[in-house]
This record gives C-alpha cells, sequence and structure tokens, in this order.
C-alpha cells in the first residue's frame, strides 16, 4: 500500500481562469504576510507556494477578480 | 502617449497603452498608489476605456481622488454602458455636492432604468437640493424596486417642500416595504406639527417596530403636544426599543402629565428603558417625578444612577 506522506491539497485555491497575475497583477502575493503566494513559472498565474496559511484571508478579498478561495479547516471556523 | 516624469507613473502608463485590456486593468490596479497628480489623467483615460473590465476597476478606484479634477469625466461615466460605472461615477460626483453636476444627473435618471443605479443617482442628487429633482423624485416613490423608493424618499426629505407633505405622508402610511415607511416617517420632520402630527400619531401603530420608534422620535422633534396620550399608550408597547423612543419624545415634550407613566417605565426590567425613562424626568425636572429618580439613585445599574443623579440636579435645579 502506498504511504500518502504530503498533502494533495493546499488551503488557497487560485482560479487559473479568473487570475490575471500574467497580466501582472500581484494583489494576492502583495498582501498575503507570510509570502507564501507565488507566481507559477509555467502558466503566470498565482499559486499557494508553501502551506503556512494563516487563513487571515486578505487575498480572497482583495482580488480584483475574484480567483482565490481561502479553504478555512473545519476546527477553525 | 504622453510621457511622464514619474517613473512609476510612466510604467503605468505603459500598461494603460497596453492592447490587451487585462494589462490595462492592472495598470489601473496600480493607478491608487501613485500619489503623483498626473495619475488624474490616467484615470480619466480608464474611464473611457473600450473594454468594461478596464472602466469597471476605474470606476471602483475612482473615489481614491479628487472629484473636482474628473467632474466632466464622472459625468459622461453616468451615461456608461456599464451599471457599475454608472453607479461609481453617481456616488463621485455626490461627494462633489456641486450644484452644476445637478442637471446632468437629472438627466441620466431620466435614462436609467436600473434600480440600483437609479438609487444611485437619487443619492447623489439628495444633498444638493435641485428643485428639478422634486418630479422625478415623486416619480419614483411609486417605483417597484424598495431601495429606490428609500432614496427618493430621501431626495423629498431634503427639498423640503410643503407640497410633497401628502405624497410623504401617504408613502410613510402606506408603502409595502418597512424601511421606505420608516424613512418616510423621519422625513416627515420638516412639517409643521399640524400638518403631519395625527399621520405620526397613527404610525406610533404600525406593524413594524422600527416605524414605531421613527414615530416617536419624529414627534419628539416636532414637539407636537397634542400627541402626548398617544405616546404615554405607546410607552406599553410590547418592544422595549419603542418605548424608549416614546418615554424619549414625552421627556422632549416636556409633559408633565407624562409623570406617572414614566414612573412606570423607570421600574422596567429593560435597564435601557430605565435609563431613558430617568432622562425624561430630568429634562421635565417637575418635583412629581422627583420619587421616582430617589429610587432611580440605587439602581443595579450603573449608567441608571448616574443619570439619575443628573436628574436629581436638574430637578434642585427647577425646585
Amino acid at each position: 500500500m502506498p504511504i500518502a506522506n504530503h498533502h494533495a491539497a493546499v488551503p488557497v485555491i487560485v482560479d487559473e481562469d479568473k487570475c490575471i497575475a500574467d497580466k501582472g497583477c500581484t494583489v494576492c502575493i502583495d498582501v498575503c504576510p507570510l509570502d507564501v503566494l507565488w507566481i507559477n513559472e509555467e502558466t503566470g498565474k498565482a499559486h499557494m507556494k508553501y502551506d503556512e496559511c494563516w487563513y487571515c484571508m486578505p487575498c480572497e478579498a482583495d482580488c480584483p477578480t475574484d480567483a482565490v478561495t481561502v479553504n478555512i479547516p473545519y476546527l477553525l471556523r | 502617449m504622453k510621457t511622464y516624469d514619474d517613473p512609476e507613473l510612466q510604467a503605468i502608463a505603459v500598461k494603460l497603452a497596453s492592447d490587451d485590456p487585462g494589462i490595462r486593468r492592472v495598470g489601473v490596479l496600480d493607478l491608487v498608489d501613485s500619489g503623483e497628480p498626473e495619475a488624474v489623467e490616467l484615470l480619466l483615460l480608464a474611464l473611457r476605456d473600450s473594454d468594461t473590465s478596464v472602466r469597471q476597476e476605474a470606476a471602483k478606484v475612482v473615489d481614491e481622488f479628487e472629484a473636482e479634477d474628473m467632474a466632466d469625466a464622472l459625468i459622461a461615466a453616468l451615461g456608461d454602458s456599464d451599471e457599475v460605472v454608472r453607479n461609481a461615477a453617481a456616488h463621485a460626483l455626490a461627494d462633489l455636492k456641486d450644484p452644476a453636476v445637478a442637471e446632468p444627473l437629472l438627466q441620466a435618471l431620466e435614462d436609467s432604468t436600473d434600480g440600483f443605479v437609479v438609487a444611485g443617482i437619487l443619492r447623489a442628487l439628495k444633498p444638493l437640493r435641485h428643485p428639478g429633482s422634486q418630479r422625478p423624485a415623486l416619480a419614483r416613490l411609486g417605483d417597484e424596486s424598495a431601495v429606490v423608493r428609500r432614496e427618493a424618499v430621501g431626495v423629498i426629505g431634503w427639498l423640503k417642500q410643503p407640497e410633497n407633505l401628502p405624497a410623504l405622508v401617504e408613502t410613510a402610511q402606506h408603502d409595502a416595504d418597512p424601511e421606505v415607511r420608516r424613512a418616510a416617517t423621519g422625513a416627515l420632520v420638516y412639517a409643521t406639527p399640524n400638518q403631519v402630527g395625527q399621520a405620526l400619531i397613527g404610525l406610533l401603530k404600525d406593524e413594524h417596530w422600527q416605524v414605531r420608534c421613527e414615530a416617536a422620535n419624529s414627534i419628539g422633534k416636532l414637539d407636537y403636544q397634542d400627541a402626548v396620550p398617544a405616546l404615554m399608550e405607546s410607552t406599553r408597547d410590547e418592544l422595549w426599543q419603542v418605548r424608549e423612543k416614546s418615554v424619549d419624545a414625552l421627556g422632549k415634550l416636556g409633559s408633565v402629565d407624562a409623570i406617572p407613566v414614566l414612573g412606570e417605565c423607570a421600574k422596567d426590567a429593560m435597564s435601557n428603558l430605565r435609563k431613558a425613562a430617568i432622562g425624561a424626568l430630568g429634562t421635565i425636572a417637575h418635583s412629581d417625578g422627583r420619587p421616582f429618580v430617589v429610587t432611580a439613585l440605587d439602581d443595579p445599574d450603573p449608567d441608571v444612577r448616574k443619570l439619575a443623579r443628573w436628574a436629581m440636579s436638574k430637578l434642585d435645579a427647577a425646585a
């Protein structure tokens, strides 16, 4: 049986169809206090590079195209 | 393309000149952080952009800039095909409070059918108190959208024209939406007490408590002495919020007849109501109220005790 030794999902999901990071937008990256959001070199879109989220939400709130969704874990809600 | 000395602004200008609407949109996002006075020029450019998303983005940041510098562009934006842009323009123009923009706003009002935008334009017209807004505002009192009717009430309230009172009373009494009735009830205060007093007494019985509160408030502001019996009855309303406003109003009217009723309220379980009652007894400052105030000096709520001491000083001063 394979052993799951890494997270398959991160809490911050970026909708690549909506994200305009490839046009030069860096709003979510700029507001993140932990600097865990990054631009994906291949697609030019934002994504969560490090899973160290505080669930503070400005990335979701400030995204001009509503592309960011933060999934807050059940126990923190 | 015009070039700018400030390198940041120049970079934004380059973005705004791009063929890609996405890049122009990001340029507008950056514009907000630029402290350069010339940034307004670029914003005006973005407000006239051919792409809706760019215009919307520009409309969102309009209020970060001085509306005076772009009044003409905002007036033009009132005719925009996109509702978000029209609404943002109306709001920014409202901040301007310049009587000269009333005419274009009225024109835009004629041309708009969307409730959200109509409400935004009416809100912008309100503080301008332009006589031309009277007719459209009266017409919009019959609009199907409650938000529009509510803003129309606001415009009429600010115009303070006696001939609008019947329409306003009608709205206060019979509008289907409680918030519209509440706004209309509050707007009636520009009348003389005799013109609207009876209507306000009737509104003390409205099915919605906020309308009842507002009616009590308005009676207090108008100092309508004939409403004392009705207000005394309202101090037994099922909701303490309404009882509180009625007690406040009785205090404002300085009604000595109401002192026993206010004494009742000073014993109510709700401390906010006790506070209002003691406040009213202090305002009336008649010796009949003294026993109730003395009792309140030992009230369990410190706010009531504080007010009771104030009321005592008023009673002593009056004695």
